[in-house]
């Protein structure tokens, strides 16, 4: 009697525990976990240093400086030249969240857009045709919502060219393999990673370009950096384990972009000589109680005598220095891109003197006639873009920057092909905004260089000037150090 | 050779403590509301986190003192037990289990909506803490004052909790409800009186199990849910009747899924609570801590 009266309840539980695993389970990943690095906390002007531009290495041909509303073809009339531009017209599309939690994401890059098609509309448009920005919002994580953004921009709204989509995720491949079927031009000015099998190359993604900083340079760049601060705090007597100055530790999400980037970075650390180790990786689950759980990645890191932890999200830069903190251990941190409101607004003290990096997309403190046109055109479109200048911002800035670059010298003779090769084929390419941009027809990754940020009092400060693997991790300014040394 | 670090361990050990405290404070919930009125309260950690949010903006809109924020939001939490209670599972008392659920599951969903609505969508990493930012350092072991502070408040409500429920009329009440509904109802038990005030503790527990883990982790409409699945476990070692057992459950789960971390079998952490589950249910461990007799009108009731 009882047994038959105790199967169905068991039933019923375990089904209703498994869908309250399941559930949570898909909330969990959302990329608000992953990348939450929204916007920025700045003080403007932040440094009056110059842009001490160092050349990047891949840099093969003489600076190409762009400044919107300059240059251009005259003397051919415009015609329907594509599909989506007219003789008057060029219609762009943007696929970005809007609503969710990774609408922190999604509209300051929408807005950004927005504003400069504003400002490059009132100043008569490119080579007299008024651009036209199409907006569909799609659930960052749902790749058949995406996808069906993509289509209905090409086939119901006609756009020429799709600009600035927020691809953090995995969920943007179809969407891409869908653009690149249809020769439709994806230009990426802020962005992210994309799905694993689908790469930065020519071959994989011919009709798109992103403008940000290449991974394998990024990591060249991050042990360089951390290479040097450990160097620093040896010298000054600091370390916890004077011994071994360059034993580290690294923590990512578990996640595999995070991982193959803390991967990456043991393999080019440990290649910096026998003395330069990893000795402890940790991969952070992407739940809930990760989170309280930095205490024990920090335990282990400590136990393993590191000196300093590179995080390959900004998400565990946050957690894991609070962790740190509550356990006094003081050493260097180096960042992936926590240049975002999560780690000053979410942070504190915790973060004081945690290293990270500008993505390539510049710095609004830098006094160039770009940045200027920037922060005009952002205080009249969009205020709050110019209080959290940051990656969004700048970035889907360069982004459009090179679609009218691109488009500008195209002329009345604006094709698909034309823009993708003009953009795929850039040399030196310098926005006064970000890092130069270098790309050729087998590299549509476009930037080598990075600045170096620090947080301080809950708000970043450029210590550096661009960098490169392999130069000078020149440090130009002691603000934002809040007394952590190098 | 299993090489096992002791720091590590006994790092791991304290936060398993910490954590079990939230993951009980959660089970003693839903063995409250699971007892009182047969549900099965899935809207537990939508309804922590809907608290918590509410003690965030209370601290940063009104300014409070910390203790007077905590103390509103575990109000609150209470208000909405016994709310959800009252509006929704009152006319579902004979309805069936797998009904209840559903309900519960909707309640959960339209909480989060309601809180994207009103806190649209932003990520909170730092609601304020109740105890102070330092720590103790033992060793090489830290142990934030958040921590320590949180685990001694949560034995000390969950103790409350259980004295109350095994020494007062209510807890009588409740009891007796659960056993027998018929009888209680016969004997002047008001039923529905009982069961909103245990929904109103469930609420509260909730709420003050939120407030004292978010401090330390990140505040968003999706927080909650990992840990409400713990409670659920926590719950299940009792068979969703037991309170002793949902502490001692909530504490040993928090304890042994920490301190995995510091063995080799550290990869076993993350899905442990659902093989505890598995286990639990299987070996019937609620026979160790219920009644047959609470046990059988559980399962008549459901």
């Amino acid at each position: 009697m009882i047994s038959r009266t105790r199967t169905p309840r068991a039933a019923i539980v375990a089904f209703s525990m498994a869908i309250a695993v399941l559930l949570p389970s898909c909330a969990l990943f959302q990329p608000r976990r992953v990348a939450i690095n929204s916007q920025v906390t700045q003080t403007l002007p932040p440094l009056p240093v110059s842009t001490g531009r160092v050349p990047s290495s891949s840099t093969v041909a003489p600076r190409t400086i762009f400044v919107p509303g300059k240059g251009g073809r005259t003397g051919k009339v415009n015609y329907a030249s594509a599909p989506g531009v007219t003789a008057g017209e060029i219609k762009i599309g943007i696929i970005v969240p809007m609503d969710g939690p990774a609408a922190e994401l999604g509209r300051p890059l929408y807005r950004t857009t927005q504003a400069y098609v504003n400002v490059l509309n009132a100043r008569g448009g490119i080579n007299g045709r008024k651009v036209r920005l199409f907006l569909q919002t799609a659930c960052i994580n749902c790749e058949a919502e995406v996808l069906l953004a993509a289509k209905a921009l090409v086939e119901q709204k006609g756009v020429f060219a799709v600009v600035n989509a927020y691809m953090n995720t995995y969920s943007f491949g179809a969407a891409m393999k869908y653009l690149n079927e249809k020769k439709v031009p994806l230009i990426q000015g802020w962005t992210g990673v994309g799905e694993e099998s689908v790469t930065w190359s020519n071959a994989q993604t011919p009709w798109s370009v992103y403008y940000t900083i290449r991974n394998d340079e990024a990591v060249g760049i991050w042990v360089d950096w951390m290479s040097t601060v450990n160097a620093k705090w040896q010298a000054a007597g600091k370390l916890p384990n004077p011994q071994h100055p360059y034993w580290v530790g690294t923590v990512a999400l578990d996640v595999s972009q995070d991982r193959r980037r803390s991967i990456e970075f043991k393999k080019v650390w440990e290649s910096k000589g026998a003395d330069h180790k990893v000795v402890s990786q940790q991969y952070v689950a992407a739940e809930e109680e990760a989170i309280t759980r930095m205490d024990s990645f920090i335990a282990a890191m400590k136990d393993a005598k590191a000196n300093a932890v590179f995080s390959a999200s900004n998400i565990t830069m946050v957690f894991g220095m609070q962790a740190a903190a509550r356990q006094t251990w003081k050493v260097p941190w180096v960042s992936k891109s926590a240049w975002g409101r999560a780690a000053t607004d979410n942070c504190g003290p915790p973060c004081d003197g945690g290293y990270t990096d500008n993505n390539g997309w510049g710095w609004a403190g830098v006094d160039t006639p770009q940045m200027r046109q920037y922060l005009a055109a952002m205080r009249a479109y969009y205020p709050d873009g110019v209080k959290y200048a940051d990656a969004q911002t700048l970035g889907g800035w360069i982004g459009m920057m090179a679609f009218e670059y691109a488009a500008t010298q195209l002329g009345a003779d604006l094709t698909r092909k034309d823009l993708i090769d003009v953009l795929g084929n850039l040399k030196g390419f310098d926005t006064g905004v970000g890092a130069q941009i270098n790309t050729s027809p087998t590299d549509h990754l476009g930037m080598g260089q990075f600045m170096m940020l620090q947080i301080c009092n809950n708000a970043f400060y450029r210590v550096s000037d661009w960098l490169s693997p392999g130069g000078a991790m020149k440090r130009v300014s002691s603000k934002g150090d809040c007394g952590w040394g190098y | 050779m299993l090489a096992v670090s002791l720091t590590l361990l006994v790092q791991d050990f304290v936060n398993g403590i910490f954590l079990g405290g939230v993951f009980a404070l959660l089970g003693i919930g839903v063995v409250l509301i699971y007892k009182s009125s047969g549900v099965l309260n899935f809207a537990h950690g939508a309804m922590a986190m809907f608290s918590t949010w509410v003690y965030f903006q209370v601290d940063r809109s009104l300014g409070l003192p910390v203790v007077l924020s905590l103390a509103i939001a575990v109000a609150f939490g209470a208000s909405l037990g016994a709310g959800v209670y009252l509006v929704v599972f009152r006319r579902m008392r004979d309805s069936g289990l797998l009904a209840k659920v559903i309900a519960a599951l909707a309640i959960a969903g339209f909480l989060q909506g309601a809180a994207a609505f009103i806190w649209r969508n932003t990520t909170q990493a730092r609601p304020p803490q109740q105890f102070p930012a330092g720590s103790l350092a033992l060793g090489d072991v830290g142990l934030g004052w958040q921590q320590i502070g949180a685990v001694l408040l949560t034995l000390a409500v969950a103790v409350g909790v259980i004295q109350l429920v095994k020494r007062t009329t209510f807890g009588v009440a409740l009891r007796a409800t659960a056993q027998n509904r018929t009888a209680a109802k016969l004997l002047g038990v008001q039923e529905n009186r009982v069961a909103a005030t245990a929904w109103a503790i469930g609420g509260g527990l909730a709420a003050l199990a939120g407030a004292l883990v978010i401090p330390l982790s990140a505040l968003t409409v999706y927080s909650m849910t990992g840990y409400m699945v713990r409670g659920f476990v926590a719950a299940v070692v009792g068979g969703f009747v037991s309170l002793p057992a949902a502490l001692i459950g909530g504490f040993g789960l928090g304890i042994a899924q920490e301190t995995l971390l510091a063995t080799p079998l550290a990869s076993l952490s993350r899905v442990f609570a659902g093989l505890a589950v598995a286990v639990l249910l299987l070996l019937r461990v609620e026979r160790f801590f219920a009644l047959d007799q609470e046990l059988r009108a559980l399962e008549e009731a459901g």
